[in-house]
């Protein structure tokens, strides 16, 4: 399935199946709502970076400045009662499908009142009952087959929900993706697999590593449907996961997005990312999403105290956040060995 | 809070000592000053005088118990304050007392109270101290000889091992004999080897199966020495000892002969630049040997003042820790006792070892002839090792050269 | 009233009970519907609860076990079986790193309520890579509970106990255990999680095990007791939660203790539980407490060689004999 074009050379050996985004119209309160979203989630990044810089965070994080467009687009394709699963670069996917910047923040401090009460941490948040965020996983690849299972959940209830596994390029070449790709398109379980592909695992390039040019591809092993899209464009990775949900929701069985995407700093805040040509962040700053949807809203009339209004409100709204997280306090020490079962905690982990 | 009285550190290289035994028991007043325990280090036994006046409350290390320096020996206090074992105060309780802490307040048992040697099981331990049986005195029948639980179970019902009085207790010196050790017999009694005749057992064993020794025995004429030694007396009006000229003459020999002067060290050599002379002497105790430092270079007063100072002391157990270590050639003399001929042993760094024998007349052929002359055997052992046997014969026959010619000793 | 039947029939009777009990329990596993497994566990059952919820896997031990946990945090009741415990390496990311650990790492948001059947055990001349007992392994990771039934009757009780479980229970059932015919209450029962048994008491030393070789200690307690060594033998059942007091209660009155199992004794559960009793029961102990394992080497192909490296009840009664040095 081909959807849109991609003029970055970069991709060059890459774009084959691209194509050109639809021209149908959106309505301009629809392309701002996705532009809010991108300038959200790149304000809660750049907070988190400050903060993680100021030493004010536990541990380290993975920033997704650059996969804005992906995220923006493919959670505006998603229904409330579809599922989903992250990675350890997910706060994006949190903020996307509509999380609280203030809990996730927390989370990232390690606070009491974060998302998983500071046990989880950035690479962790998750959101059961209102997200229905089946979690962010700190083990590469380990959402494909959790995305699969909560897929053939709602195959044998029969519940109308779709679950998307979100995962980076290099989780494709884990045997966990081909052994649940494998079995979700045997038994056409509805899951949607939306691979970011930013090309980089940490340091390796992902053409080192992987003989084919783009990664969606090897869905067609399983006789998988999928499509390879401009992750930059958030209108393009919209339509294209609206297709691909559309078709998992059918009972047509797994689809595979594949977005290109910029990741503009290294594989963990603070890492300068030298393992990088210089022409990767060339072409990531000409394609940025957020600058390149600024113009079209622009060119649809929109002025641009409006875009200054919406980047202002996300600064004050992502402030709020780091304030909030900052002053909440930290777990009781007591809470230490609570939430590890259901039942029978005490005496599970007494021993 | 009672006073503490530790394990002292009496050397640079002191790591433990053993209760040899003590003067002052429990309940007995105490004053600063007075003796209230002795203890045996190394070689040596030393007094440990009390810092504090009061009453000895508690002792915790036990007679023939080798303590660590600074490890517990006794509370001295006040009559019914606390002891840093007791019940009454462990949190108090100094790192120091933990052994301590181990023994239930209510039934004090020597054993209990600092039975880290003591092989028993946790139960057994917890067993003893409830039933007031002396686990120390207990035979065990668990594997490897461990007490169990069984065994205080028996001693209680049989009545034996009962707690020995607080005031007197039993040295652990006389443990109940056990039948598989050693074959005791009717009558037999057993000593925890401690002190100074452990470490000689040590050193004599390890000199005894590290080297391959050979003893040489020379025969020397004292006839002239006797009449020398006769003539000092006249002459000076002190009295030199027969080993007080073998020391000297030896002394000056052994710089003659470096040869003489080495000592093994693992893969290499060591030549000694000092000539050290060790010098045996006997105690009750064991047998020590203080040393003479470049006995070469001094005169035959100083020599003789030094080994009558040395044996003096080593008798009175003054020696410092230093006067008897560094030794590079030892003489042992039993002349006194009649011995003919002995095959001493090397006192290890040494390499070599020179026996004095007793003097006798013996009947010589001179010009044809009979005449009775003074005589004397010297037996020399070396590390075959290090010196063979011709090198060692040119010693002896220059040492006895040295002694038939006794102006020479003195130039 | 009472029944006799094999062990596995007793699994395959909770199983049943259960998936017609729990709409929301379905089975997944290599050949566990079309051929109704390996052991013959679930015979008919594709027929009676259809293809949705009686699931042939492919040889896709991460994948299935993956699906699992992802099935489970939607509020579903997989039951997984791996053929054999063995392959518990090849899906040791979604059991270890997820199931176990999801319901933490989300702050108690979730919890994986699946039940993972893996036969284990030597004996059946299966070699290095299908003889193991991984009981260390699995006990490691906190958020798992396990349980290891011996007899039919707890076979049946725990399947269903850990089939209603809120949490991820991992049933560890012996291979050449399942033949064995023994007699089970009739009708429905729960045998609860976390309650170990005293098979035979006794006073003068306590055997605890967990599967096949609680058999071997009843055994040679009997061999023991015509030498008038009187033991007592706790079939803990439950490895995590294991039952203290039960430990406790036993230790207490015996005073001594071997621990018998058929893991490699290096790293062992065993090696576990006797560290627990030496810190928190010391004062009881007459003696140390000794394991009586495997050896430290890979499983033996040979039956003469495999037949050396678990424990028999001749080497039960001989470590009885050296603790009480008898």
């Amino acid at each position: 399935m081909i959807l849109s074009q991609n003029e970055d050379q970069y991709y060059e050996k890459g774009v084959k199946t691209l194509a050109k985004a639809k021209k149908e119209e959106y309505s301009k309160e629809f392309l701002l709502g996705l532009y809010r979203t991108m300038v959200r989630i790149r304000s809660f990044e750049e907070h988190a970076a400050e903060c993680f810089t100021k030493g004010m965070l536990a541990g380290n994080i993975h920033l997704s400045i650059g996969q804005e467009a992906a995220a923006a687009g493919a959670f505006a394709a998603m229904q409330p009662q579809d599922f989903f699963t992250s990675t350890h670069r997910g706060h994006g996917h949190a903020i996307a499908r509509g999380g609280d910047p203030k809990l996730c923040m927390a989370e990232l401090f390690g606070k009491k009142t974060g998302y998983c009460k500071g046990k989880g941490g950035s690479m962790h948040i998750a959101d059961m009952a209102k997200m229905n965020h089946l979690g962010a996983n700190g083990i590469v690849g380990a959402g494909q087959c959790i995305s699969a299972g909560s897929a053939l959940a709602s195959k044998i209830m029969g519940d109308n929900s779709v679950t998307i596994g979100c995962f980076g390029d290099g989780s494709t070449n884990e045997g966990s993706f081909h052994e649940s790709l494998n079995m979700a398109a045997t038994w056409k379980l509805p899951m949607v697999w939306f691979i970011e592909n930013n090309c980089y695992g940490v340091s390796t390039e992902i053409h080192r590593v992987t003989n084919t040019p783009d990664l969606a591809t090897r869905a067609a092993a399983y006789n998988v449907d999928y499509a390879v899209v401009d992750g930059t464009d958030p209108v393009a990775v919209y339509e294209t996961m609206t297709k691909a949900l559309e078709h998992a929701r059918s009972g047509k069985g797994p689809f595979v997005v594949e977005a290109k995407v910029y990741r503009y700093q290294g594989h963990y805040c603070g890492d300068p990312a030298v393992y990088r040509p210089a022409e990767y962040m060339e072409n990531a700053l000409k394609n940025d999403a957020i600058e390149k949807m600024a113009k079209r809203l622009k060119a649809l009339g929109v002025k641009d105290d409006e875009l200054e209004k919406i980047k202002a409100e996300a600064k004050e709204e992502m402030d709020a956040a780091v304030k909030f997280a900052d002053e909440s306090p930290y777990p009781d020490p007591s809470e230490v060995t609570e939430d590890m079962y259901t039942a029978d905690n005490e005496r599970c982990v007494a021993r | 809070m009672a006073h503490e009285v530790l394990m002292p550190q009496l050397g640079l290289t002191m790591e433990e000592g053993t209760v040899s035994s003590w003067i002052k028991h429990e309940g007995d007043a105490v004053k600063a000053g007075d003796v209230i325990l002795e203890i045996t280090t190394d070689k040596l036994t030393n007094e440990v005088v009390s810092e504090f006046d009061g009453t000895l409350l508690k002792i915790v290390a036990q007679e023939g118990e080798d303590i660590p320096v600074k490890g517990l020996l006794c509370y001295i206090g006040e009559p019914g304050e606390a002891v840093g074992g007791g019940a009454a105060a462990p949190a108090a309780a100094p790192a120091a007392a933990a052994p301590a802490a181990a023994a239930p307040a209510a039934a004090p048992t020597p054993a209990a109270a600092n039975g880290a040697r003591l092989r028993i099981s946790p139960l057994a331990r917890k067993l003893a101290a409830k039933l007031g049986v002396d686990a120390s005195r207990v035979t065990g029948t668990g594997p490897s000889g461990r007490i169990v639980a069984r065994d205080i179970e028996a001693a209680a019902a049989a009545g034996t091992a009962a707690p020995a009085p607080a005031a007197a207790p039993v040295p652990a010196a006389k443990p109940a004999p056990k039948p598989e050790s050693g074959n005791l017999q009717e009558g037999d009694t057993v000593v925890k080897l401690v002190g100074m005749r452990k470490v000689v057992a040590e050193r004599m064993l390890a000199s005894h199966t590290e080297i391959p020794p050979v003893t040489q025995n020379i025969k020397v004429d004292v006839t002239e020495l006797m009449a020398f030694r006769k003539m000092l007396l006249e002459t000076t009006g002190k009295k030199y000892s027969v080993n007080d000229l073998i020391l000297k003459a030896t002394a000056k020999c052994l710089r003659a002969h470096p040869e003489m002067l080495v000592s093994w060290d693992g893969n290499q050599i060591i030549q000694r630049a000092h000539v050290n002379l060790g010098m045996a002497v006997a105690l009750d105790a064991g047998l020590i040997v203080p040393v003479i430092r470049d006995a070469d270079k001094m005169s035959l007063d100083a020599i003789s003042d030094a080994a009558k100072d040395l044996a003096t002391r080593a008798k009175e157990n003054k020696l410092g820790a230093d006067e008897y270590k560094g030794s590079t050639f030892t003489v042992s003399n039993l002349g006194m006792f009649g011995i003919e001929t002995f095959t001493p042993i090397i006192n290890q760094p040494d390499a070599a070892i020179l026996g004095v024998c007793a003097i006798e007349d013996e009947l010589a052929l001179k010009d044809g002839e009979v005449v009775v002359r003074k005589v004397m055997r010297l037996s020399c052992t070396l590390d075959h090792r290090l010196l063979d046997g011709a090198v060692v014969a040119k010693f002896e026959m220059d040492l006895r050269d040295l002694l038939q010619t006794p102006m020479s000793i003195l130039v | 009233m009472s029944k006799k039947i094999s062990v596995s029939k007793a699994i395959r009777e909770g199983l049943h009970e259960e998936m017609v009990r729990d709409d929301k329990m379905f089975i997944m596993g290599e050949d566990m519907a079309v051929m109704g497994n390996v052991f013959a566990i679930t015979t008919g059952f594709l027929d009676e609860f259809g293809p949705n919820r009686v699931i042939d896997t492919p040889i896709s031990e991460e994948g299935f076990m993956g699906m699992a946990v992802g099935a489970a945090m939607r509020g579903m009741h997989p039951c997984v079986e791996l053929m054999y415990d063995d392959f518990v390496t090849e899906c040791a990311d979604p059991l270890f790193n997820q199931a176990a650990k999801l319901k933490y790492m989300s702050g108690g948001q979730c919890s994986i309520p699946l039940v993972l059947r893996m036969p284990m055990g030597s004996g059946r001349r299966n070699a290095g890579q299908h003889s193991q007992s991984l009981e260390g392994m699995v006990c490691h990771f906190p958020g798992l509970k396990v349980v290891a039934p011996c007899t039919a009757e707890d076979a049946k009780g725990l399947i269903k106990a850990a089939l209603r479980d809120p949490d991820p229970v991992v049933v560890m059932e012996h291979k050449l255990l399942y033949a064995r015919k023994e007699e089970i209450p009739d009708g429905e029962y729960i045998t609860p999680i976390g309650e170990a048994k005293v098979r035979r008491e006794g006073k003068d030393l306590t055997i605890i095990s967990w599967s096949r070789e609680v058999n071997f200690a009843m055994e040679a307690a009997e061999t023991l007791a015509q030498e008038g060594i009187d033991v007592e033998v706790l079939d803990l059942r439950t490895l995590v939660p294991v039952d203290w007091e039960a430990i406790r209660k036993s230790v207490s009155k015996t005073h001594n203790v071997i621990i018998v199992s058929e893991e490699v004794k290096r790293g062992s559960y065993a090696g576990e539980l006797s560290a627990e009793i030496g810190e928190e029961l010391f004062d009881e102990l007459d003696a140390p407490v000794e394991r009586v394992c495997g050896l430290n080497i890979v499983s033996p192909f040979s039956p003469v060689l495999e037949d050396q490296n678990f424990p028999h009840p001749a080497d039960i009664v001989k470590a009885v004999k050296r603790v009480l040095n008898k």
